[in-house]
């Protein structure tokens, strides 16, 4: 299928709830999962094709997601394996400005990305929880994500004396 | 038509209208708590992801977070980030390590028996730990050797010894031995003894920390001082009879060192130690000199080493006689000035600070010693130190901080005894007027309540004020 024809078709996804939105081809074939199930359909099948149903997104999530595709629908995109070998930390300001959002609306779309398989937005989103629980202590984790503390003192100690020397070194 | 309204019929439909719309509101609702996500339902392979990105120690805090980080991180392959073989006294008779993994450190916790049993444990997992690069282990028995052997890439290695090996005399005579070369060891720790040091050659060891050694360990630590030549680090701490000349004589050394601590070294022999010291006077950037020194040391490392940045002193060590001040060159490289002990004179301290006026950072401990009227000291202090913008004093009396007097002071740490008016700190904010950090503890409970009020009226650039 010739993806870099000058005319983008439109193309049609439904959320979970039922909402439906308008993208073009350039823009969803960001996503793996959409990208598999196009070359699935064959050359031709696009025009034909109805919108696409995707049951594990809401129609909050889908937005913020087709957002993020249509502004880097002309940027190359790495591949997971190009991802897993980064070291240089360098974030686009407008990603960046982009992720301020509520930290639910993040593990959605957290779920969403790795869903529809677009290895650059999974990558700044956990990238995003991770700098949030990157310097800090475990009670303060813990109130951030509001997550509920299950151990013993008996257990906590134990596994504080194993971590104590690592963090010694 | 709408004339003939069966008002049963209305009600029906208003009924059902009206449970529809709790019925769809019911399913929102339901949806939208099903939404509502916490970290805890995202499924484990996304958290997996998260922790990838993480670096090793925040892995060390999110592992203690909860059951579920705690098993998720220690049972992936995050695992190699933390990397641990961690054997306890406890664990060690029925220590079963994960032969899928590769471990990079090692500690053996509290083993007071090393069998043979032990070792042959180690040797079985020998691929597993041939990567370690941190080792750290009390050692009772005399097989360090074998040990030693087992981490051939080792950087980092602690010994603490309670068992006195055989001494390396006895050693060389008695049987012909090879010394195990760890060409990767950067840092050795050593505490006990000093024995364990006569089996390895170390030729690139980077930094040295020796710790409570016995007059008896002279001759294989002078030994070992010799070898070295890329020595950068040397840490002397509770150590009898240093350099004793009856336990051999210390060559000049091939290294050059930037940090030297020497804390409580008594007896030392100080005609070798100035011997060792002379060639690296303009090496040495980081300094720390504790109690219980000999003079003529601290004397010589004073006059002499004239690149010091940072330096840690004990009040001890400085040498009484005005007239060795005197003989001190201007120096405006020492940057940062720690005081240690119990001040009892402040007069060897200015005419320290005399001649090293460029001091940015003033650390002071223990000032009760000095007699509360000390006006002398505390009117010149200002001149004496007029470039400082962080101070940090421990029991100052409040009345003479009225004297302190200093532009560029941006950060102070301050615990005061005395009862101080509110006049008095205004008057103190006055003088120091660029103050950003405001920390203050009171040795004794003052009039606390309207102190912050106070001093943040009083000072424009403010951002951080704490008190007890």
């Amino acid at each position: 299928m010739d993806i870099d024809r000058p005319s983008d078709p439109q193309v049609s996804v439904v959320s979970s709830d039922g909402t439906m939105f308008h993208t073009t081809l350039k823009s969803i074939l960001l996503s793996g999962t959409i990208k598999d199930m196009i070359e699935h359909i064959g050359e031709g099948g696009v025009e034909n094709m109805g919108a696409i149903p995707l049951q594990n997104v809401d129609s909050k999530t889908l937005e913020i997601v087709i957002k993020w595709i249509e502004h880097h629908k002309d940027n190359i995109q790495p591949t997971s394996e190009e991802i897993k070998d980064k070291t240089a930390d360098f974030i686009d300001p407008w990603d960046e400005n982009f992720l301020e959002m509520d930290l639910d609306k993040l593990y959605n779309l957290i779920t969403a990305a790795n869903y529809l398989n677009i290895p650059q937005l999974l990558w700044l989103s956990t990238r995003k929880i991770a700098m949030l629980i990157k310097n800090r202590t475990p009670q303060e984790i813990r109130s951030l994500f509001n997550i509920e503390d299950d151990w013993t003192p008996q257990e906590i100690e134990a596994v504080q004396k194993e971590n104590q020397w690592c963090e010694e070194k | 038509m709408t004339r003939f309204i069966n008002f049963n019929n209305l009600t029906t439909i208003a009924l059902r209208k009206r449970k529809n719309e709790t019925e769809i509101d019911d399913r929102m609702k339901k949806r939208a708590r099903f939404n509502e996500m916490t970290i805890n339902s995202m499924p484990n392979e996304l958290l997996w992801e998260i922790f990838s990105l993480l670096d090793r120690d925040s892995l060390l805090n999110a592992n203690l977070v909860n059951k579920n980080w705690n098993n998720l991180i220690c049972s992936t392959s995050l695992v190699e980030k933390i990397d641990k073989l961690y054997i306890t006294a406890e664990k060690v008779d029925n220590f079963i390590p994960d032969l899928t993994r590769k471990y990079t450190s090692v500690r053996f916790d509290d083993i007071v028996d090393w069998s043979s049993e032990l070792m042959e444990q180690l040797k079985a997992i020998g691929k597993c730990i041939t990567n370690v690069t941190f080792v750290e282990c009390v050692f009772f028995g005399n097989d360090i050797i074998n040990l030693l052997q087992m981490f051939p890439y080792c950087k980092f290695m602690e010994i603490s010894c309670c068992y006195e090996g055989c001494t390396p005399y006895e050693k060389y005579t008695s049987f012909p031995f090879r010394k195990v070369e760890m060409k990767s060891l950067k840092t050795v720790v050593l505490r006990g003894y000093s024995w364990p040091l006569s089996y390895i050659s170390t030729p690139n060891l980077k930094r040295l920390e020796v710790e409570t050694l016995g007059k008896e360990d002279q001759e294989t630590l002078i030994i070992f001082l010799n070898t070295l030549k890329e020595l950068r680090t040397l840490h002397l701490v509770d150590i009898h009879d240093l350099f004793d000349s009856r336990c051999g004589t210390i060559r000049t050394p091939k290294f050059k060192l930037k940090e030297l601590l020497m804390v409580n070294l008594p007896l030392m022999d100080s005609d070798q130690m100035i011997r060792f010291l002379r060639h690296m006077k303009d090496s040495v950037t980081l300094l720390e000199l504790g109690s219980e020194l000999n003079v003529r040391v601290c004397e010589y490392i004073l006059l002499n080493f004239n690149n010091i940045y940072s330096l840690n002193i004990d009040y001890e060590c400085f040498p009484r006689a005005r007239s060795f001040y005197q003989k001190m060159e201007m120096n405006k490289n020492l940057k940062y000035l720690a005081l240690y002990g119990n001040m009892r004179s402040s007069k060897q301290l200015m005419y320290f600070l005399k001649r090293n006026t460029c001091v940015e950072e003033l650390l002071m401990s223990e000032l009760h010693g000095l007699h509360p009227n000390n006006y002398e000291f505390w009117h010149q202090f200002s001149s004496l130190v007029p470039n400082l913008h962080t101070l940090c004093v421990r029991r100052i009396n409040v009345y003479n901080m009225v004297f302190i007097k200093l532009k560029n002071l941006k950060h102070l740490d301050v615990e005061y005894i005395g009862y101080a008016t509110c006049n008095s700190w205004i008057q103190f904010c006055l003088n120091n007027p660029k103050i950003e950090s405001f920390h203050i503890f009171a040795r004794y409970q003052d009039y606390f309540k309207n102190i912050e009020y106070i001093i943040r009226g009083s000072l424009n650039h403010l951002n951080d004020f704490f008190s007890n």
